[in-house]
Order: structure tokens, then sequence, then C-alpha cells
């Protein structure tokens, strides 16, 4: 089966006699656990019939005056095509978590600003590895020994100490920036944008705050290197994307760098990838204007109180969010569509569940890396996102 | 015998980051160093307060925290003390606390009082 337990979409887990092989610690718990605890049907607190909380989320929809619909990272590309019918139907804004993630980095490779390549390329090709500002030993557990170091490529068949060289760009030393020692650095970065001018700098001969002038040279020397981006290089961004976006394209003048965004849900990406394809934006869109924009994310929506009806797919806005936004949240009508119950499902005013996307219910995502992955689910739900988001969809 | 840590309140720095195995306790992973300076040991209950917003998190100790603070899982423990300025890392203080660690329902009831 494949494992949707994060957007690595590992597809050689087998289950044998009920136990999960192949699995990392985050994919086996994933799988393991699906069963329990589950959320119920209810509306208004009061446990009811799939029908009657399907019924009371088309009400609550219709009666909306302006209404988003947000989550849909954990689900798959066909209910995300559904959801994003259902938010031009009522004019409605659509987000998901990555206004907040990796979605400038998509976006930006979907618009062919930055060069990207997959991950089966990467095991084949990619000599330097950067991870810079993500801690795949949590967030992708088996990035390294799937995709990355590890594995003996076509072209790199030698094993990680001499045919790939590691670089971890980290504000403290976490799990995998422990690996950097023989043939690979460690760079503990306090200001992202001064690494960035001194890889700048380095490309020149000069020396700066960072010293990168080895990464550089053993980048001369290959015709693959990969950069992956996480959270932590994001928020260390600060905003400045153009000035990352022009430092990646600037190193491609000196030595063949690809960027693949490194974390997020299973499919976070096809999302972005299902609304781009339909309007041209990977988030945070309005139908009712036609654009997308920073004040239309799921978090300024809610914040600036724009909203007074969500309807949530997959994901729990009230613990991941921070918390001026979690407190206006619960003033706003939230129709919940989860299999787990979880503190927004339970604190939603209506509560559909629905079935575990590539447990109990097939379909396709998108791994982090643009590749489309078919789910084998072991079980098959009668009621899923998409049987869910079918019947709100024809009731609108 | 008195501790005299437990009198002291510490400024440090945190990191918000993805931990495959704790998102539904109050754990806050110190520095072993961080921690010895502090006078705080593994399993104390600490208070971590920044602005107006507190919680009581469990000690862990974890050699990949940052040197000078600790890790806190991204969980609701964790964006109840951020915002999107300082999503994944912040200052704050830290004394050591008596009790049990923060729950979920324990935020959600100061939300809900808030909002």
């Amino acid at each position: 089966m494949i494992c949707t337990g994060c957007s690595c979409l590992c597809e050689d887990i087998e289950i044998l006699d009920s136990k999960v092989l192949n699995a990392c610690e985050k994919g086996y718990k994933h799988i393991s656990g699906f069963r329990e605890p589950r959320t119920r049907n209810r509306v208004y607190g009061k446990e009811v019939d799939v029908d009657k909380a399907i019924e009371s989320a088309i009400e609550i929809l219709k009666s909306a005056k302006s209404a988003v619909i947000y989550g849909l990272d954990t689900t798959t590309l066909e209910a995300q095509r559904i959801a994003v019918k259902i938010a031009e139907k009522l004019q409605s804004y659509i987000d998901d978590n990555s206004s907040f993630c990796l979605g400038e980095f998509v976006e930006a490779i979907l618009k062919k600003r930055i060069p990207s390549a997959t991950l089966d390329e990467v095991r084949d090709y990619a000599y330097v590895l950067i991870y810079w500002g993500t801690n795949p030993y949590h967030s992708l557990p088996r990035h390294l020994s799937k995709f990355s170091y590890y594995p003996r490529g076509a072209k790199r068949n030698r094993g990680y100490d001499e045919d790939r060289y590691l670089v971890v760009i980290d504000v403290r030393r976490s799990e995998i920036a422990k690996l950097a020692k023989k043939n690979a650095k460690f760079i503990k970065v306090e200001n992202d944008l001064e690494l960035i001018e001194s890889f700048e700098k380095a490309l020149e001969g000069k020396a700066w705050k960072y010293d990168v002038a080895e990464i550089v040279r053993e980048m001369k020397k290959a015709d693959f290197n990969a950069l992956f981006g996480g959270l932590g290089l994001k928020y260390g961004l600060n905003g400045n994307y153009k000035r990352f976006f022009d430092f990646v394209n600037g190193m491609n003048n000196f030595a063949p760098l690809y960027f693949i965004p490194s974390g997020f849900h299973a499919n976070m990406r096809g999302f972005n990838e299902t609304l781009f394809e339909e309007v041209g934006e990977v988030n945070k869109f309005s139908f009712r204007e036609r654009r997308s924009d920073s004040q239309f994310s799921f978090s300024e929506l809610v914040k600036n109180e724009k909203v007074d009806t969500a309807l949530i797919v997959g994901t729990d806005p009230i613990a991941s969010l921070p918390f001026d936004v979690s407190k206006k949240l619960l003033k706003v009508r939230k129709i919940v569509i989860d299999p787990k119950d979880t503190l927004t499902a339970k604190n939603a005013e209506v509560t559909i569940a629905s079935a575990f996307s590539g447990i109990e219910s097939g379909g396709e995502m998108i791994r982090s890396d643009g590749v489309r992955i078919k789910l084998e689910p072991i079980e098959k739900a009668e009621i899923d996102d998409v049987y869910i988001l079918k019947r709100i969809l024809e009731g609108l | 015998m008195i501790r005299i840590s437990k009198f002291l309140k510490i400024e440090a720095f945190f990191v918000v980051a993805r931990h495959s195995w704790e998102q539904k306790t109050a754990i806050v992973y110190f520095h072993p160093e961080f921690a010895r300076k502090s006078g705080i040991k593994d399993g104390d209950i600490v208070l971590i307060s920044r602005g107006e917003r507190s919680l009581k998190f469990r000690v862990k100790l974890l050699d990949t925290a940052p040197e000078n603070g600790g890790v806190i899982p991204n969980s609701i423990f964790a964006n109840y003390l951020t915002d999107f300025q300082n999503f994944k890392k912040f200052s704050a203080y830290v004394e050591i606390a008596e009790g049990e660690e923060s729950k979920a329902e324990d935020i959600i009831y100061t939300i809900t009082e808030k909002k």
C-alpha cells in the first residue's frame, strides 16, 4: 500500500497478518492507528446519522454570508477537485495549509520561476544535498534513506560517504545535522539572508559571514545538486522569496541546483496543483474576486472576521494555527469533515465522519516533488471525502 | 532541600518543530547544557511565558535542542504561545513550576473565555 503519513507517499508498505512492514515510525502510527479514536457525525454536539449531518452542512453553507473552504491536504485529488467546485458554486474563498507552509515554493515551481526535479532523479544523480530549515528525521523520516543520502543511484553508486555531499542548514544541531560529518557540512544559521549573500560572495571567490566556499566548490564538481527547503527556510526568509529564487537561479549559472520543497502533509502539493489547474493560483483564492491574495488566506480571513462559515476538510486549525487565529475561529460556524476527532471537530457546529484517504479510500495524491501516486487502500469505506463533498455540492 | 533554581525566571530560545511522537501532550525538550545551567531536571514541570500567555510543560532532555533553550513540538501548546511573526522560533521566559503539564482542553477553555 501507499503510506499517506507524509508527503513522501512511500509505495513499499506491506501489511502482513495485520503487521505494518517497511513503514517509518510516523507511517506505522498513521496506518496502525487509523481505527481509533474516530469522530462521530454530530450537529451542534448531538450525534446524528450521516444524512442529517450532510443536510445540516448544506443548510449552513446555503445561509453563509461569506464562506471559506479550508484544509484538503490529507485528502485525494478527486476530493480536492469537488471542493474547488463547491467554492466556485458558493463564490467563496478556498485555501489550504500551504498558505502558512510551503505554498510560495510550490507556486514558484509550478510557475517555472525555479528549477525543480523529482526525488527519483535526486536518488540517481544528486551529489550535493542541501537540507535548509528542515529536519526530515521527524517530518519525512524516510526521505534520506529512500531518495537522497543513503540510496545508491544510477550515477551515484559508491555510497553516501563518497558519492553524496550533505549540507544541513538549521538554527540548531538537529538529528540530520548530526549526520554531517565526513563529506558534509553543518551550518548553524542565524540569518538566512546573510547566508544567501555568503553563497553569492563565495561564487565571486570572496569570504563573507558564513564559510560556504567548500560547498560551492563541491557543487561546481557535479552536474546535479539538490536543495530541500522547509519551514525554517520559509520563515527565515521573512517574506523575501524573490531574493531566494534569484539566488537559486544565480547558482544555476555555476552549478545545476534543483529545488524541492521538504515537509508538509501527504497531498498539500496536490491541492496546490489542483487549484493551479483550475484557476492558475495555488492557494488563498477568492472566487468572488477571481484572484489570490494574502488577505484571502484562511488565517487572515478568520483573524479579520471576513468569514462567518468554514468548511474544513482533514485538518485541525484550532491546534495548528496561532492563538490569535484559533480564538477567532471559535466564533466562526465550522463544518468539519475528518476521520479523526480533532480539537476543531470537537468544537464544530457540524462534524461529518469520513474515511482515511489511502487506507480506507482510494484515489490519487501528488508527492512533494510533483509525482502523481495512485493510492492502494487496504479497506473500502462507503463514506469518504469524495462521497461527502459530492453530496454537499449536489445539495447546494 | 530548597532548589534555588525554583525561584529563577530565565529567558530561553525556543524552536517549534514537527516531532514524530509528541503532539498531544505539553512537552518541552531542553538542551541538556541549558537545563544544567538553569537548574532544570528531566521530568520537571516548567511554566513557559510569552507576553500575557503561559503554559506548563513537562521537561525532557534532548541534545538536538538549541543550546540556549529548547524544542517545543508543533502542537496546540506551541501555537498557543506563537504568532505568525514568531511561528517557528521565539523567546520566552521559563520558571520551574508545580503540578501537572497543561492540557489541550485548558487551552480551549482559555480561548473560549477570551473569545
